[in-house]
């Protein structure tokens, strides 16, 4: 897709192409509460992420598409329905398709709106006789953020990043072992995003970058669904208020042509 | 008393327990008594039926469950609740402060993260700290925390008969449950249940234990979802047996009672382990355990011994 994104930007006059690629660590932290605010899970692991991007000025804006996975694991510690501590854990796959758009407002400084899909897979692992099951998560994310950048020695690029926003939009299918498959939406969600990265030339249009993030996304809690055996009424399903943080250091590669 | 918990515990799991190791050869049944209005059963519902006959015997016996990713709301919330407050009664009567033999004093706990409230009236008959019978626990609950869910209502639970000494090995003791109109709240959803049973533990040895659940009636009414959904159970009886196997145990669990459900058009059916395990009218279905994780499920819709029709089910689609 992103190299589809390119040849559409080189074939529109867009100008300052550039292609990218980064493999990073990212440290992910969830939690879930109650409707009193008590902890109902917490989970953190360490995800494995890699990064493909493009770039292209078009328009009078900076557009920056990329493509995101993050695998790995994280360790569980929560309650069963029945109201047993349970540590056990979860693996985790996430990807993230991202386009944002920036122009600039001051000098260094640009201002812009970007647009996300989350997909996430989360497998909790059954502990003993208390069954875990997969969840399927979807949600967009809308963001208004802004960019500041600095011109360092040797050509060199340092900049910072902030957004701020929403998600619109967001559901969990959810596939619990006694119950047949069925879809809960999530609660409104917001979230923030800081970033930092510092960029340097290599030749021939090469340049590398190492980059720093941390953000954090919290959705209220779900409306319930029933949920259901066949036609029969087996209990009832909702998420949780939750919120997902982490932070992660990625080092990358980037080709202008 | 530490051994005396786990056994209360170990009581509602051990249905769990029979399909992990197969234990206890198939589970079947047979026709259960008569009721006013007997479902037929037929190769459209015998599914239904079985799921609903089982997933009943589990809610009151299982504490196995799910992990929390999604919060999941269904009975089984209630008799947790249920099992969380009979295995806190020796503990509360030991730790009460001591007044005149026979006093009746009444407590407030906090429930889960100072969240709610449990209001006690402990009864010591003879004032000594311990169990012994006669002695008895109301207890009620005010938009009490437990488990991310809020619980109201209240259950009184007393001793009928209590021998030997619950920190052995050797005992025997027998609760009277009565629960009244205790509900589960949570995402906007309530379960509340109501009915009388007995809970009754003997151990006669290590690893050598027998565990009475006898229900007189019991009826949960709920929404869920935005649906509303009942059930109704009377003349239930869960027995589970554990004899001395190595180490550790072997369980058989039998189960019999009737059944009445919104899922079955609010019509009954009766159940009872051994031999056909569901039966209505002429007709009958047959659960038997097949492995560690499938049930064979099978139907002879008229009654003449000939099983026509049939489908094997994971055991955790069932329960």
């Amino acid at each position: 897709m992103l190299w589809a994104l390119l040849a559409v930007g080189s074939a529109h006059g867009c100008q300052g192409l550039t292609a990218g690629a980064a493999l990073g660590s990212a440290d992910s932290t969830w939690q879930e509460q109650g409707e009193q605010g008590q902890r109902l899970v917490r989970e953190q692991g360490r995800l494995a992420r890699a990064q493909l991007s493009a770039e292209a000025h078009c328009l009078g804006w900076a557009w920056r598409a990329s493509a995101t996975q993050a695998r790995g694991s994280r360790a569980y510690d929560g309650v069963s329905t029945t109201g047993t501590s349970i540590r056990t854990g979860s693996r985790i796959v996430q990807s993230v398709l991202a386009l944002d758009a920036m122009r600039p407002f001051w000098p260094q400084t640009e201002l812009g709106l970007q647009a996300e899909l989350h997909l996430t897979r989360r497998d909790i692992a059954s502990a003993g006789l208390v069954l875990g099951y997969p969840e399927k998560f979807q949600h967009l994310q809308m963001a208004v953020g802004a960019r500041q950048r600095w011109a360092t020695e040797g050509g060199g690029e340092f900049q910072i990043e902030g957004w701020w926003g929403a998600s619109p939009w967001g559901r969990l299918k959810l596939d619990l072992p006694n119950a047949d498959a069925s879809t809960l939406p999530l609660g409104r969600g917001r979230h923030w995003r800081a970033l930092a990265a510092w960029q340097a030339p290599l030749a021939d249009g090469w340049s590398w970058r190492l980059q720093a993030q941390a953000d954090s996304i919290s959705w209220q809690r779900g409306s319930s669904r029933a949920l259901r055996r066949g036609e029969v009424v087996s209990g009832s399903a909702w998420q949780p208020a939750t919120r997902q943080s982490g932070w992660d250091v990625s080092l990358g590669w980037t080709k202008a042509f | 008393m530490q051994q005396f918990n786990k056994l209360l515990a170990l009581s509602f799991v051990s249905a769990a327990m029979l399909s992990a190791c197969g234990g206890g050869g198939s589970d079947s049944g047979s026709a259960g008594p008569g009721s006013s209005a007997r479902l037929p059963i037929t190769s459209a519902n015998y599914v239904t039926v079985s799921q609903e006959a089982l997933s009943t015997s589990y809610f009151m016996a299982d504490s196995g469950g799910l992990v929390t990713g999604a919060k999941v709301l269904d009975e089984r919330q209630l008799m947790a609740f249920v099992r969380s407050q009979s295995a806190l009664m020796p503990s509360r009567l030991h730790g009460a402060p001591k007044v005149v033999t026979g006093a009746t004093q009444t407590l407030t706990e906090s429930c889960d993260g100072g969240l709610g409230s449990i209001s006690l009236t402990l009864t010591d008959l003879n004032g000594n700290g311990d169990l012994d019978t006669g002695d008895s626990a109301a207890i009620v609950a005010s938009n009490c925390s437990f488990n991310g869910d809020t619980m109201s209502g209240s259950m009184t639970m007393s001793v009928a008969s209590i021998t030997g000494n619950l920190s052995g090995t050797v005992y025997e003791v027998n609760y009277n449950i009565a629960i009244n109109g205790l509900s589960v709240i949570s995402g906007g959803d309530k379960i509340t249940g109501s009915g009388n049973m007995r809970l009754g533990m003997v151990s006669t040895g290590l690893n050598r234990t027998v565990t009475t659940i006898s229900v007189d009636s019991f009826q949960v009414v709920g929404t869920q979802g935005g649906i509303n959904a009942n059930r109704g159970l009377s003349d239930f009886r869960f027995v589970d047996e554990h004899t001395p196997s190595g180490s550790s145990y072997s369980s058989a669990v039998s189960v019999s009672g009737t059944l009445s459900s919104s899922a079955l058009g609010e019509q009954a059916v009766s159940f009872v382990t051994a031999k056909p395990f569901v039966r209505a009218g002429n007709s009958q279905a047959r659960i038997t355990v097949q492995s560690g994780s499938a049930v064979l499920l099978e139907l002879d819709a008229n009654g003449d011994g000939s099983f026509e029709t049939s489908t094997t089910k994971p055991w955790y689609e069932l329960v």
